[in-house]
């Protein structure tokens, strides 16, 4: 009786609270709720003439045995294991150039972040035009059809959407052009936690540029290349419009599950991809993690 | 000895100098060749075998008054403004009041929630747009602008969560205890002191918004893929499907780029909190 | 106006006891200053009368009426933040009518309270002002007058002066003593700056460590603190501490300091001698020692004492001298015609019968017990 007319009391006295908190709660965590409760039970049902199958493993016994989920799979552990690292150093590289004070440094940061400016979509199509075949701007370029680059690379022009590897190589390219602002911001919010003082220390005691570097800059830039590495990994993971706008012909585990949704009217098909993308998700997030963990530990010790 | 040094200093910024260029090349390249694409005549596109000119033989507006007379691309802009505005409406109402009384009242576990409710935004989108779209046509939200709205309420309030936060704690905490001394009830110092003093900030989050439903393809393609509805994002997509006229195409980028591009560069300084909050631990 | 009563009021943070049972009763029309240095509990103190902050035990009384569960608003209230905590978006006049339009006061009183305020206060012309145009007084005169027009029963200041300059909060304080004997209101005032309590307060309350450790009127406190923490706190330059031990030598009692010794007054002889032969702080005030060149009376029983000055901080009218002799160090508050400059010997005199004996293990003062 005590404790009810606490919690009542407690309910009373903080009852705004409550009540400007509750509607993004229910809202949020509602919909991730029936978010998962739904995939779930999408994957884990199978309907047929007979009648519906619940719980089933069906579909992701009939997904192993499926050729073109196992080419998406293998597709989709390259494209991370290439684009992960790939934004990584590309952010890396575009906040090192920016990171020392020079004339118009503003801009130049400003321009580095217009990637970020154009819609994902519009970078696709604008991929798309770039690597037309047989005529768009890049085979002309690599057939030294320009007089600003008159090295013939290739003799014929590329087909870049009809084969796999090209057709990927051109995604990554677009996610890792798209998302390279954010990168270069988190890694420059890391260097610019590195205080003067380290690295004029270091120069008091005689370290060249690339000692700094090595013995200071890279080892305080740990935390923000693993938050990089993190974030990013999953965004490769979960990557859709690239490879749907860009490599049609060779789909990965995002645009298999749109295929598996409006191609083949599965949406339990396209639910059991769903969820083995997000295992996946989850399984190398909690890898990348540890082993970066590890690896920091490692660093520290010498 | 100190003439070494000066030569590696000089072969440091001759690699600086050649990166900085390869970057700003790289970077600019595909934005060029967009607003290229969308001021070429029909000559410079379909070249019959000839390479593709760098600046179009002769620049014409043509394909930006087509679109203008084109009610598919009117109806799509109308359609994407409807459903942004909808995402902020609805993202705005839910998500303010809830990241003020995250940041207020300090309870055991509060922030536990708000890192929940902020990590929200990582859930792989791909993999929730089935069940909600599934969800969606049992209510008929399916071919309509106010699914495509709610949807993208949903993947925005993280973000607006995450701004507004961050507004609320630069506001101290004074002012409200002021008010209510002076007799205000907590929801009348909320509504006439602490939001007006927000606005700015939160002006920021409403066009951060905007932008993220703007540009968002993936929730807008799925609900609206086989209706006579298009976002601007989606109606490009088809217009891809269709006919792939790259002058037309590159013509609705720079209409859907450009209003991002501006906001971008107005907000710049909150657009970069959204694109890497999280990255704070 | 109205009485403020804190009758065994207590704090606790999770574990942490912030305050100890606290009674202090503030008269109506008072003007009482918790002061202390921070950390002691002063503004908690505050903020619980002002309702912001609940009371873990004990009860608080305003105007009789128990208040511990009353709302900040219906508590007849009105408090001045520390930063003031104007409303940014709101001008001068909005400002100050803020608390009188949620009360719902008819428009005419309304204004008719605004021209008060601002006149009270020599705001006029600034009514439609927003805060980031004001200066730091201004924006401090803002924040007393949107307190003081809705009436309050009690005024609580946090220390309202400590973000202006040296200047500015002497005039401020000049200004705040002016406006009570004006309108007389009972106030409760936060500071931890010993001479602004001093300088404004009809009472002081000093606060140590969550606890009372004395309250009285300023000279009171002054002249007769009980116990070590309040004679240190009081006064400035700090008074001067000294460890001896309180033995008898011919007729009178004797505070022997190992390197020299101070008789006592006759009149202190009846309450020291329970303290015979114990270890006890002797203090004494920088201004109750002089240099014996310029003394004029010769009553100071031959106490005096041989010194080298050690550093010399002239104000003008005095000198703050630092002396010492042999291990000991102390302050002395001395006339400019005495020329001390560092190095020099002299000889300094102290007025017994102003000094003040603590025992060694309570601190509490014999002398002047409560």
């Amino acid at each position: 009786m005590e404790l009810r007319n606490k919690a009542i009391n407690l309910i009373r006295k903080n009852l705004f609270c409550i009540i400007i908190l509750a509607p993004a709660v229910l809202y949020l965590l509602g919909f991730l709720l029936i978010i998962l409760f739904k995939v779930t039970a999408l994957a884990l049902t199978h309907v047929s003439p007979e009648g519906a199958l619940f719980p089933t493993a069906f579909h992701f016994i009939q997904l192993s045995k499926n050729p073109e989920f196992r080419a998406a799979l293998v597709r989709t552990v390259w494209f991370t294991m290439i684009g992960t690292p790939l934004e990584l150093i590309i952010g890396m590289v575009a906040a090192f150039l920016v990171a020392e004070a020079f004339k118009g440094r503003g801009i130049v940061r400003s321009l580095f972040i217009l990637p970020l400016a154009i819609p994902t979509i519009v970078t696709a199509i604008i991929l798309y035009i770039m690597f037309d075949f047989p005529g768009g701007h890049i085979n002309d370029i690599l057939m030294g059809r320009h007089a600003f680059f008159p090295f013939r690379v290739i003799s014929y022009p590329v087909d870049w959407r009809g084969s796999g590897f090209f057709a990927l190589m051109v995604s990554i390219f677009g996610k890792v052009w798209r998302d390279m602002p954010i990168s270069m911001l988190i890694i420059l919010s890391g260097l610019q936690a590195i205080s003067k003082d380290q690295y004029e220390a270091a120069k008091t005691m005689g370290a060249n540029a690339w000692q700094t570097f090595f013995a200071i800059t890279l080892p305080l830039l740990t935390p923000a290349m693993s938050t990089v590495l993190v974030l990013r990994s999953i965004e490769v993971w979960k990557e859709f419009i690239f490879p749907f706008i860009l490599a049609g012909s060779y789909p990965l585990l995002a645009t298999l599950i749109e295929r598996a949704y409006h191609e083949w009217r599965n949406p339990n098909e396209a639910c059991a991809i769903a969820l083995i993308l997000l295992a996946l998700i989850i399984v190398s997030t909690i890898l990348i993690f540890h082993s970066l963990k590890w690896l920091r530990m490692r660093l520290v010790r010498i | 000895m100190k003439q070494k040094g000066r030569t590696k200093i000089n072969a440091g910024r001759l690699i600086w100098f050649i990166g900085m260029v390869l970057m700003i090349l790289m970077v600019l390249a595909p934005i060029f060749v967009m607003f290229k694409y969308s001021i070429s005549d029909r000559a410079s596109v379909v070249t019959g075998g000839m390479p593709i000119p760098l600046w179009p033989y002769h620049p014409t507006t043509e394909q930006f008054r087509g679109l203008a007379a084109m009610d598919a691309f009117v109806k799509s802009a109308l359609t994407s403004m409807e459903a942004a505005l909808l995402a902020v409406i609805v993202s705005l109402a839910i998500g303010t009041p809830a990241a003020y009384a995250l940041v207020r009242y300090r309870f055991p576990g509060m922030m536990v929630l708000a890192t929940l409710l902020i990590s929200v935004r990582l859930f792989p989108d791909i993999v929730s747009v089935v069940p909600i779209v599934e969800t969606f046509t049992k209510v008929n939200l399916l071919n309509s602008v106010w699914g495509v709205g709610l949807a993208h309420s949903l993947l925005s309030m993280p973000y607006v969560i995450f701004i507004a936060m961050g507004v609320f704690e630069t506001i101290p905490k004074d002012l409200d205890e002021q008010a209510q001394i002076l007799g205000a009830s907590k929801l009348y110092s909320f509504v006439r002191i602490i939001l007006p003093v927000a606005l700015p900030g939160l002006a920021a989050a409403a066009i951060y918004v905007f932008l993220l439903s703007w540009d968002e393809f993936i929730f807008a393609y799925f609900l609206l893929a086989f209706g006579n509805l298009s976002t601007l994002p989606v109606l490009l997509q088809k217009i891809l499907s269709w006919t792939p006229q790259h002058n037309l195409l590159a013509a609705v980028s720079v209409m859907l780029s450009i209003p991002v591009i501006i906001f971008t560069f107005i907000v710049q300084k909150y657009m970069q909190a959204g694109a890497t909050a999280g990255a704070v631990k | 106006m109205a009485t403020v009563r804190l009758h065994r009021i207590g704090k606790k943070y999770g574990g942490l006891e912030v305050i100890k049972d606290l009674d202090l009763v503030v008269e109506h029309g008072e003007f009482v200053t918790l002061v202390g240095p921070s950390g002691c509990g002063k503004t908690t103190t505050l903020r619980m009368i002002a309702g912001l902050e609940e009371i873990t035990s004990g009860e608080l009384y305003i105007d009789n009426y128990p208040a511990n569960q009353i709302p900040p608003k219906d508590r007849g209230i009105s408090m001045v933040f520390q930063s003031y905590a104007l409303f940014p978006h709101m001008s001068v006049s909005e400002n100050i009518a803020f608390g009188l339009k949620i009360k719902k006061y008819p428009r005419s009183d309304i204004l008719e309270k605004i021209d008060w305020a601002l006149s009270l206060l020599n705001l006029e012309g600034l009514a439609t002002r927003l805060p980031k145009d004001l200066s730091g007084g201004q924006r401090q005169r803002v924040a007393l007058a949107r307190a003081l027009v809705v009436e309050p029963q009690v005024l609580l200041l946090d220390e309202p002066l400590s973000n202006l300059d040296a200047k500015l909060r002497l005039k401020m304080r000049a200004e705040l003593k002016r406006l009570h004997k004006k309108l007389g209101s009972t106030v409760i005032y936060v500071t931890h700056d010993q001479v602004e309590a001093m300088s404004l307060s009809d009472r002081v309350a000093i606060m140590h460590e969550g606890r009372l450790a004395q309250v009285g009127a300023p000279l009171a406190v002054y002249n007769s603190p009980h116990n070590i923490f309040v004679a240190g706190f009081v006064g400035s330059p700090s008074m001067n501490f000294f460890n001896g031990r309180l033995v008898r030598k011919d007729e009178s009692l004797v505070i022997d300091l190992e390197t020299f010794q101070l008789v006592l007054p006759e009149r202190y002889r009846s309450k020291c001698t329970g303290c015979l032969g114990r270890k006890v702080i002797l203090g004494i005030r920088p201004e109750h020692i002089y240099d014996k060149r310029l003394s004029k009376t010769e009553s100071y029983l031959g106490n005096t004492t041989d010194v080298v000055i050690d550093v010399v901080e002239p104000l003008g009218d005095r000198d703050i001298v630092e002396v010492k002799k042999e291990k000991i160090c102390f302050t002395a508050l001395l006339e400019p015609e005495t020329n001390a400059a560092p190095d020099q010997p002299m000889t300094v005199v102290f007025d017994m019968t102003k000094c003040h004996i603590f025992d060694m293990e309570s601190e509490n003062n014999i002398i002047h017990s409560p």
